[in-house]
């Protein structure tokens, strides 16, 4: 889970900018050994996603074998109650928890970063008015309260990723709004002031390489927290069930009343448990590496 | 801190609070569906009652829900300022004492599970950083970075399978034995520790690696730091410059971060709860929306959301003291 | 120490595998649909017939009075044990209970029930005919959560005296002796002073004439201990002590001896089959999944031949096999299952028959004329959403799948359950599934469901009626009509044979399947489990607490 420390940051530096313009490969030469690890396993599973139909010799939702097939010739990984191939499943679900993922990060991240520095570049009403409601979203238990709002909009897989959504934009946002600030009163950016830079300038040349490298490392961090969440929402039936995300097959496993009594936990629970744990792990190393390589000083921050 | 800052602060909290209020209100009552309406089972097996038009009727004005919505606004308010949370509709009680009974079991697990995961981490947190660059300190920060991954509501089923079904260690379920008489309160206490152990263990370890990763990064940043070069200088022993110095000055942003994981740690309650059938506030909570219990449903998240902004609050106040330069 | 902790995790990890693998090698046989067909029993011989103590799963489900229980699960099972009614119910019918036997006048209105003499609630005061009607009076006021009777029925309650006395109805109610069996008289010396009964809960709230009194209750941990009433009017007491405990997996405390009585899953059955210490029986199919079609929004599923059509394109004995593992039994399309009394076997079965769905849906004018796979017609394709609650979209994924192949489109859409309800409720579906119990009870539910003529008994429930989904037949109005004034248990019979039989060949809605779970309990504990001849679970029954002799005996 994203962690709730509110890191403070050094004074910035040039290597911020040259971080993030290196070369992948430059990147990829200074991670350690399980930064690569993970981002094997991130590559892995984007590729099932990517391929999933070449790989899968069967649609995830349709019944093309028994009920409850152990592992075989024909199914890969068995099949589930309804005789629906649990490879496929993984295959297809690894695009549905990546999309999950992604696009609550990325929409979360960006947007709530971009919130962040515009309030605290701005200041006054902007800045109250997003801090309030900043505040509100910290104040309010988001789990429980997922659980009122999924009931309210109906389990579906665009309402799952909109709440997620809901409660992950305010880190971003305050980090970065708390960078601006940190920054705004620098001597160096108060020059540029002086020298007649635009506000877009200041925010493009000055204070954009500084936060982004935080937003990336925390965009990394919501995504393992949205792919966890769904999971977790779907364990207390609140997640999109017509949806194969990996949680839900999760979520069906574990409700099958005697899972654990007899062999089926083998290859109906396990595969969907170990993609969704080399999942997030993978992103937890390589989230962790970035923030090394982005900035060493970064690695205060911790959490996630 | 002036006296108009306090003032601010003051203004913020409430209208904080007051938006709270109403998204409590208003949010529970979106929901579709009322609590009398009910048609069928949420599980294969189980009984409901199914109401007549007449019963229905009976049972909304009962709890005056006949009445216009934002005269049941003010209602909810004007009662709330009095501490009058309202009746249960589920449970038929008031729902202070439904709050009451469970809350507690929550804190407690809660307040176990921090206590615990910031202890722990700590120490390994120090370990790791004394023996920074070595291989030890790599293979538990990998092994930990891992664990920590695992969703906390499946490691709590394998913890149950574990400890409960193999071993037969522990109890499957709630807080205390039922029907126990006990001997005396540290009977009773060890009977209480014995439930809550495998919830405050999966939720501990859930909160482990963040503790643990921000201790032993703080510590390395600060062992370069100068006043710590001059405590070496000065002749200490590693011992005493490593707990004295460094993890004095670690120790701040980890009690930080502690504040802010409240908020969090409710969330997972919710799932450990689940999976321990464990009496506390997050799966009284799940129920209260499954029957649209709105009383409930309004007075658990106040009650939650209050606490939080209490927390957050003073973690502010820690903050601001650190770090100056954020003031608005 | 810094090496601890991994291998700590290491060593978790070894052991969950060890666990799990040991825990599936003993069972690993896989049973699929042998067990449709009657309740098949296993065990040798009989077991305790008397026990000191018996453990069940507990779980709070309120203060066991009428107003302060909760309006899901066995709470009102668990009032039944305190509070009695007039009659109650065996495995075969209705028996006397308080009142020892009752008389109907001919236009079926009056009901005199005479009560048994010396009969005293828990607090040694005695019970009279006053407590009847005052049980009804003050329930018109004040609404219990269950266990009510609709006072909307009701003329009025006459004492006679102190041993008899008279309900006046409105109008005739066939089922009306049966909704008494359930109707628990509370006391009068009790309840006359309360003026909230839904807030009234201390010790005098759970004073009746019950076989138990209630020892203690939690509510935070959902525990409940009954201990028998010395002084209970009735037949012996055969448990001493009933206590129902909180569990987290029902199977696992019971495997572990924590509670002795569970309900298991099919594909471990061999675990207990042909052991000693157990009882394995199938509970009869009493609990089941309906699937509505909105008839007066799509008035294209008025067409009979379209509603026929899905009920043979649906397969209805997969969704048993698959998503029951075999614990159950495909629904009867004349609604009532297989183990309700009154079941009319002769009807017609609707076997998954892909061929004759579509011969039929090619009768009605529906063909694939664009050669999407979907069948249409004058440019409306037959294409519908399917609404259910998210624990029952596997339901719904067999069901795609089927009709698909007879060429009719379903979207799966997945609510939160009391969504659904409200849809229902409000006609706002295109199709719908939804899942609840009894159906075992009283015929007369067919009436209420499928019949859209207005009457007073059951005309307002909550739940979907015709009206909502749009469903009218005269016929079977007409026979409705009369088995609700039918007063000979033979004749009324009679009628109902023949509502299935229209329902079956009008297909209102589709029973997709009931529930047969099969319960276990430990022989040397306690053997005296029944079934009531309407409910379809043996821990619910007063019966099955009591020593079966006098008026409890075994029929």
């Amino acid at each position: 889970m994203v962690s709730g420390f509110f890191p403070r940051y050094g004074m910035p530096g040039g290597s911020f900018l040259k971080g993030m313009i290196d070369t992948s490969e430059s990147i990829l030469s200074r991670f350690s050994i399980e930064g690569k690890i993970g981002l094997c396993g991130i590559a892995l599973i984007l590729i099932v996603a990517l391929f999933a139909p070449l790989l899968s010799a069967y649609p995830p939702d349709k019944i093309t074998g028994n009920s409850l097939e152990p592992p075989g010739q024909k199914h890969l990984l068995g099949t589930d109650e309804l005789g629906m191939d649990i490879w496929s499943q993984i295959c297809y679900g690894a695009r549905m928890s990546l999309v999950i993922g992604l696009v609550v990060a990325l929409i979360a991240g960006i947007g709530g970063g971009i919130l962040g520095i515009l309030a605290g570049y701005l200041g006054g009403m902007a800045d109250q008015l997003l801090m309030r409601t900043v505040d509100i979203l910290m104040a309010l238990p988001s789990f429980p309260l997922l659980i009122v709002i999924s009931a309210f909009m109906g389990p579906s897989i665009v309402n799952v990723i909109l709440v997620l959504i809901l409660f992950s934009w305010a880190k971003p946002a305050r980090i970065a709004r708390a960078q601006t600030l940190a920054m705004k009163t620098n001597t160096y950016i108060i020059a540029a002031k002086n020298y007649g830079g635009t506000p877009f300038y200041i925010l493009r040349q000055h204070i954009l390489p500084e936060v982004l490298p935080i937003l990336f490392v925390l965009i990394l961090g919501i995504t393992s927290y949205a792919i966890v969440a769904e999971s977790g929402l779907a364990f207390l039936g609140l997640g999109d069930p017509t949806s194969k995300s990996w949680g839900m097959m999760l979520y069906y496993a574990t409700s099958f009343k005697s899972i654990y009594f007899t062999p089926f936990w083998q290859w109906w629970l396990i595969p969907p448990l170990v993609a969704l744990i080399t999942l997030v792990t993978s992103l937890a190393f390589i989230s962790r590496d970035l923030e090394q390589v982005l900035d060493p000083r970064l690695r205060q921050a911790g959490g996630v | 801190m002036n006296e108009k800052t306090r003032n601010t602060l003051i203004i913020r909290f409430v209208i904080t609070l007051l938006v709270i209020l109403a998204i409590n209100f208003f949010l529970p009552r979106m929901m579709p569906g009322d609590p009398f309406s009910t048609t069928s089972s949420d599980v294969q097996g189980e009984d409901i009652v199914t109401m007549t038009e007449e019963q229905r009727q009976y049972f909304i004005s009962y709890y005056g829900m006949d009445l216009p919505l934002h005269e049941q606004f003010f209602r909810y308010l004007a009662n709330m300022a009095h501490g009058d949370f309202g009746q249960s509709i589920y449970y038929k009680i008031p729902v202070t004492s439904v709050i009451l009974i469970h809350l507690p079991w929550t804190i407690l697990i809660i307040f176990c599970a921090t206590a615990l995961s910031t202890a722990v981490g700590i120490i390994l947190g120090l370990i790791s950083a004394r023996n920074r660059k070595k291989r030890s300190d790599r293979v538990m920060m990998t092994g930990l970075i891992a664990f920590s991954e695992i969703p906390s509501f499946l490691l709590g089923i394998i913890l149950l399978l574990i400890f409960c079904v193999w071993l037969k260690l522990l109890p499957l379920a709630g807080a205390v034995t039922p029907f126990a008489h006990y001997a005396g309160v540290v009977d009773q206490a060890l009977d209480i520790a014995h439930h809550a152990f495998l919830p405050v263990l999966t939720l501990a370890l859930a909160q482990l690696t963040g503790v643990y990763l921000l201790t032993r990064n703080t510590l390395i940043t600060v062992s370069s730091k100068d006043y710590i070069r001059t405590a070496y200088a000065k002749g200490l022993g590693e011992r005493i410059v490593w707990t004295r110095h460094a993890l004095r000055n670690a120790l701040l942003p980890v009690v930080t971060r502690t504040g802010f994981m409240i908020g969090l740690m409710m969330g997972g309650a919710v799932l450990v709860e689940t999976v321990f059938s464990y009496p506390g506030i997050g799966l009284t909570l799940r129920s209260a929306v499954v029957n649209r219990d709105y009383a409930l449903i309004q007075g658990i998240l106040l009650v939650t959301a209050v606490s939080i902004l209490l927390c957050n609050l003073l973690v502010d106040q820690v903050y601001r003291k650190l770090d100056p330069r954020v003031s608005d | 120490m810094k090496k601890s902790g991994i291998i700590i995790i290491v060593i978790a990890l070894i052991c969950l595998a060890v666990v799990l693998a040991g825990c599936t090698s003993q069972n690993s046989s896989q049973t699929t649909s042998a067990s449709t067909g009657s309740a098949a029993t296993s065990g040798a011989g009989q077991g305790a017939t008397q026990a000191e103590i018996v453990h069940l799963t507990g779980g709070d489900y309120g203060y066991p009075q009428p107003f302060t229980i909760y309006p899901r699960g066995p709470g009102s099972s668990k009032v039944g044990m305190i509070f009695d009614s007039l009659l109650e119910r065996d495995e075969k019918g209705i028996i006397p209970w308080l009142a020892e036997r009752w008389e109907i006048s001919a236009d079926g209105k009056e009901y005199t029930f005479y009560l048994r003499k010396g009969v005293k609630w828990q607090d040694d005061l005695p019970f009279t005919a006053n407590d009847v009607k005052f049980t009804t009076e003050y329930e018109m006021k004040n609404v219990p959560v269950s266990g009510g009777i609709e006072t909307e029925l009701i003329d009025s309650v006459k004492v006679i005296d102190d041993n008899t006395v008279k309900f006046i109805l409105k109008e005739p109610a066939s089922s009306f002796l049966y909704k008494i069996s359930s109707y628990r008289i509370i006391p009068e010396h009790i309840y006359r002073n309360v003026t909230d009964p839904a807030k009234f809960l201390n010790k005098s709230a759970v004073i009746g004439t019950g076989p138990y009194k209630l020892a203690e209750y939690n509510k935070e941990h959902g525990s409940y201990r009954y201990v028998a009433n010395e002084g209970f009017w009735g037949p012996r007491v055969a448990v001493k002590t009933v206590e129902f405990i909180p569990v987290s997996n029902e199977l696992i405390a019971f495997d572990q001896g924590e509670i002795d009585f569970s309900s298991v899953t099919p594909d471990i059955l061999d675990k207990y089959k042909d052991n000693p210490k157990y009882r394995l029986v199938q509970q009869p199919d009493f609990w089941g999944y309906e699937f509505y079609f909105n008839m007066k929004k799509y008035p294209e599923l008025k067409d009979v031949r379209v509603r026929q059509a899905f009920a043979y394109a649906i397969n209805r004995s997969e969704l048993v096999d698959k998503i029951q593992r075999g614990a159950g039994e495909p629904g009867n399309l004349g609604i009532l299952p297989d183990n309700h009394i009154w079941y009319n076997a002769d009807q017609p079965e609707y076997a998954w028959d892909l061929a004759k769905a579509k011969t039929l849906l090619d009768e009605a004018g529906w063909k694939d004329t664009d050669g999407d796979g979907i069948r249409d017609k004058d440019g409306k394709k037959l294409s519908y959403a399917l609404s259910l609650a998210s624990t029952e979209v596997r339901i719904g994924e067999l069901i795609k799948e089927r009709l698909k192949e007879a060429g009719i489109d379903i979207q799966v859409k997945a609510l939160e359950s009391k969504a659904r309800d409200t849809n229902l409720k409000k006609g706002d579906f295109e199709l719908l599934v939804s899942g609840f119990g009894g159906w075992g009870q009283d015929a007369d539910y067919l009436r209420t469901r499928y019949s859209d003529a207005k009457t007073l008994s059951g005309s307002n429930t909550v739940a979907a009626q015709a009206s909502v989904i749009g469903y009218h037949n005269d016929a079977f109005n007409s026979l409705a009509a009369s088995e609700v004034k039918e007063l000979d248990d033979a004749k009324r019979k009679q009628i109902v044979f023949e509502m299935q039989k229209v329902l079956a060949d009008d297909i209102p809605t589709i029973p997709l399947f009931y529930t047969k779970t099969w319960d276990v309990w430990t022989l040397p504990t306690y053997d005296g489990w029944m079934n009531m001849y309407d409910h379809h679970a043996r821990t619910h029954s007063k019966l099955s607490y009591l020593v079966r002799e006098g008026i409890a005996a075994k029929r």
